[in-house]
């Protein structure tokens, strides 16, 4: 194609004041694009990023407590009835709290535990205050079979 | 319709488009604007912004009134344009220095790219009237009555001959030898693969060429 054809095909050419017009259209766009109100993506951006944090704080909180070990629950110890009776026939001392109650008398029977299994009575005789507790299921026992271990 | 060669209609109409030629990098494009002056625009700098408007708006008017046929819905379209380079501005990694291995786009090829965008939507939605032959005739003579005759006689021959041509096909031609780019330019202008622009582009000449034939290679 020669360059007399294709100069042949003018093209519209703009106007004189396109260039001002344009400028201004463009400041003017510019402008409305800054003010606050519209520009949502900002916010909502922001307020993606805080839903996350929190969200992030929360499954870690959760994870870590999940892993934290639990509380032994502690053995419940029933005092027997002589050792009761003799705590009631004590004075009470107004200024010691309970807490601070001095410990019981040697003579009186070590705490007994509420539904011990007789084979754990009989395998650990005397068990430690410090030593972890053992809990064995309670006997299921009928007229005509027992499992409460070994037969006498 | 059959036109006789005029010899000393080229040399005065070879920048019809206003462009200077001695600034362009390229016959038929634009000086590129620097980078200074583009960070400048980035910024909102009102001088800026305008020598970025004048420096590419007969280019942006050339493919525009080519594309779609002249008439006010170049104007508006072309402010359009403007507005969506400026806002996507700060984004644009401009490639000033031309070269076939370049990974970013000219600042002139991205805006035909906005522009080629824009052209597809207009055609798609129907606002801009079908290409009219004599809407383009009213341009100011700048030669002797009968040098502008003639010329506006090859014009509407070449207008009509490119109206012929399908949408696809008139755009890689535009933008083949009014805005000299290379398939792979046209082909990252319009979106489509390099092989689909060097087909449409051989096409729409080779069509052409049977329309104009006297024209194609004796003017």
């Amino acid at each position: 194609m020669t360059p007399t054809l294709k100069g042949a095909w003018r093209a519209q050419p703009p106007p004189a004041d396109f260039a001002d017009r344009t400028t201004a259209a463009i400041l003017r766009d510019r402008a409305a694009r800054r003010l606050p109100w519209r520009r949502p993506r900002g916010v909502v951006l922001a307020a993606a990023a805080c839903l996350l944090l929190a969200g992030g704080a929360w499954a870690w909180e959760a994870r870590h407590a999940a892993r934290r070990p639990a509380a032994i629950p502690a053995a419940v110890d029933v005092p027997p009835p002589a050792a009761a009776a003799a705590a009631r026939d004590l004075p009470a001392s107004p200024a010691a709290p309970a807490s601070a109650r001095p410990a019981p008398e040697p003579h009186v029977a070590p705490p007994v535990r509420a539904k011990a299994a007789p084979v754990a009575a009989s395998a650990s005789a005397a068990p430690s205050a410090s030593a972890p507790r053992v809990m064995l299921p309670s006997c299921r026992c009928n007229e005509f079979a027992c499992d409460c271990g070994p037969e006498p | 319709m059959t036109l006789a060669p005029t010899a000393t209609l080229g040399a005065s109409l070879a920048d019809a488009d206003g462009t200077p030629a001695a600034a362009a990098p390229r016959r038929g494009g634009p000086a590129e604007i620097d980078e200074p002056t583009l960070e400048a625009c980035r910024h909102g700098d009102p001088a800026a912004l305008r020598l970025f408007v004048t420096r590419y708006q007969d280019m942006l008017f050339a493919f525009l009134s080519r594309s779609l046929g002249p008439g006010p819905h170049v104007e508006d379209l072309a402010q359009e344009v403007f507005l969506r380079a400026c806002r996507a501005l700060p984004r644009f990694e401009p490639s000033l220095a031309a070269g076939p291995s370049r990974k970013t786009a000219r600042p002139s090829t991205w805006i035909l790219t906005i522009a080629s965008r824009l052209v597809v939507d207009a055609r798609r939605k129907r606002r801009v009237p079908t290409l009219t032959l004599d809407a383009g005739a009213d341009a100011p003579a700048s030669d002797t009555p009968e040098t502008e005759r003639r010329r506006l006689e090859i014009g509407r021959a070449l207008e009509a001959a490119v109206a012929d041509l399908s949408p696809d096909h008139r755009d890689v031609f535009v933008l083949a030898e009014f805005h000299d780019l290379d398939t792979a330019e046209i082909a990252a202008v319009l979106g489509i693969p390099e092989g689909t622009a060097r087909t449409r582009l051989f096409r729409a000449r080779a069509h052409l060429r049977t329309l104009l034939r006297d024209l194609w290679e004796d003017t």
